[in-house]
């Protein structure tokens, strides 16, 4: 029979954080995070099988996947446990570990990209932007801060929880912490949004020009108007406003 | 570098959102001695940035190349228009940002593309027993990121300030007085960018939205 594989220590766990910073490096339109994840996953995959086994586990891992990359620690700490348990002798198939991945990549992509891509950063945003409109030079400063926060402790937790209670970290109690989360970045998006409005107001009630206070409406009735997923980038509307103002700058003297 | 070490956060490391135009305006306008000035252009390119979101396998806007960019060009026109105003070089940074996010977006689709053939070579790699190549070729996609970044940043800078100076030596007036209209009309458009994505989520959001907003108005009226 042979000898059990050596037990995961803390340092191995810290390093796939470390690495889980680098997990888009390789990303490609084929396999997304694939090589990413298998990379961030080496401190623990060597630990188990060693330098001589290691090549063949991690080519297990770089097959197609893809979460948030921040939320991405929650499954790297879960399938690492997964290849513990298994190698510690639990019966747990390769297609078992390859259905975790497949599982948890949309699900945590779901809950990260709506908490922190379509609700932290507009709040951070907004409200380092309100910070400089109002003549402070610390609003980049506040911006990195408040989303870093989060975004840093995700990293770092995702990893633990994930490593301690395997696949079992997706239950009810954590899905309803989130939740909760979402519902506080709700309220402060709503904050952000008034005190954005506020900081325009003033900075185009300064403006000398008469047209400021028309223009700023009609360009925010478009800025509203337009939706996210529209096939026109806001980019190249933003370019034909100016295209049309610097007409008109040229054509009416 | 600063481009690149931006165009590198974006996606390849870190993500700490250094390379969100907001501080990469910031970190430019230090460079060129003018913080604040950096910091407004970046603002204003901030805004328009929230309206594309890095979800799912799209490829957004290069908003890390823009933030460098647009303050930059900014404060390259700065001293050479008639009037004092940086309602001219902001709405000229702007625009010039906006083009950079636009054609950066089709140089970070290709970086992606390549990327494919390095993962295939991996594959290949760690076949013949060589775990080391995943490791050398992650290194590997994290410097091209980087060296992509700063190639593109320094070519687009040094075309687009020589564009919009002579564009201000051909007509200067013209020009100020189209960012004179533009200015209030972008920081209007990207304020409603924002806030659209500020109170998506339903019409609870909204509602609150609405109320805070009502509330706001009066207190403004109140203390007039």
């Amino acid at each position: 029979m042979s000898p059990l594989p050596p037990r995961v220590r803390a340092s191995d766990l810290a390093r796939v954080v470390a690495r889980s910073f680098l997990l888009q490096a390789l990303w490609n339109p084929e396999r997304q995070q694939g090589e990413g994840f298998a990379f961030s996953l080496r401190p623990i995959l060597t630990r188990i099988f060693g330098k001589d086994g290691e090549a063949k586990a991690l080519a297990r891992h770089t097959g197609y996947f893809n979460t948030h990359p921040a939320f991405a620690s929650y499954a790297l700490g879960a399938v690492g446990r997964l290849e513990s348990d298994r190698a510690q002798g639990a019966e747990i198939p390769d297609e078992a570990v390859d259905r975790a991945k497949a599982t948890l990549g949309p699900a945590l992509a779901a809950l990260g990209d709506s908490l922190m891509w379509s609700t932290l950063r507009p709040v951070a945003a907004a409200l380092g932007v309100t910070w400089v409109l109002s003549g402070s030079l610390w609003g980049p400063l506040l911006f990195l801060l408040l989303y870093n926060a989060l975004h840093l402790y995700v990293r770092v937790r995702g990893v633990v929880v994930g490593w301690r209670m395997g696949l079992g970290f997706w239950e009810e109690g954590m899905r309803r912490r989130l939740s909760r989360l979402r519902v506080g970045l709700r309220v402060a998006a709503v904050v952000g949004a008034v005190a954005l409005a506020d900081a325009m107001v003033r900075h185009v009630a300064a403006a000398p020009s008469p047209t400021a206070p028309g223009a700023l409406v009609c360009g925010a009735a478009i800025g509203l108007a337009w939706g996210e997923g529209r096939r026109l980038s806001a980019s190249l509307l933003g370019l034909g406003l100016f295209s049309l103002a610097l007409a008109w700058a040229t054509l009416v003297r | 570098m600063l481009g690149g070490w931006l165009a590198a956060d974006a996606t390849a490391c870190f993500q700490l959102l250094v390379s969100q135009p907001l501080v990469g305006g910031a970190l430019a306008g230090c460079v060129w001695g003018d913080a604040y000035a950096g910091m407004q252009v970046g603002a204003l390119l901030q805004l328009f940035a929230l309206a594309g979101l890095p979800l799912g396998g799209r490829t957004p806007e290069d908003f890390a190349s823009a933030g460098v960019v647009g303050p930059t060009v900014a404060l390259t026109v700065k001293g050479t228009l008639p009037t004092s105003s940086f309602a001219a070089p902001l709405v000229l940074g702007v625009v010039s940002g906006l083009f950079v996010a636009l054609v950066g977006r089709l140089l970070v689709r290709w970086l992606r593309a390549r990327n494919v053939g390095l993962a295939h070579w991996v594959d290949g790699e760690l076949g013949r027993g060589h775990a080391g190549a995943l490791d050398g070729a992650q290194g590997l996609g994290v410097f091209h990121a980087f060296a992509i970044g700063a190639g593109f940043t320094l070519v687009s800078t040094v075309v687009l300030a020589a564009a919009t100076r002579a564009a201000v030596r051909f007509d200067g007036l013209a020009v100020e007085r189209a960012a004179t209209l533009a200015e209030p009309a972008l920081w209007g458009m990207g304020a409603g960018l924002a806030v659209r994505q500020l109170v998506v989520g339903g019409r609870h959001t909204r509602l609150l939205f609405l109320a805070a907003l009502v509330f706001w108005v009066a207190v403004r009226w109140l203390g007039r």
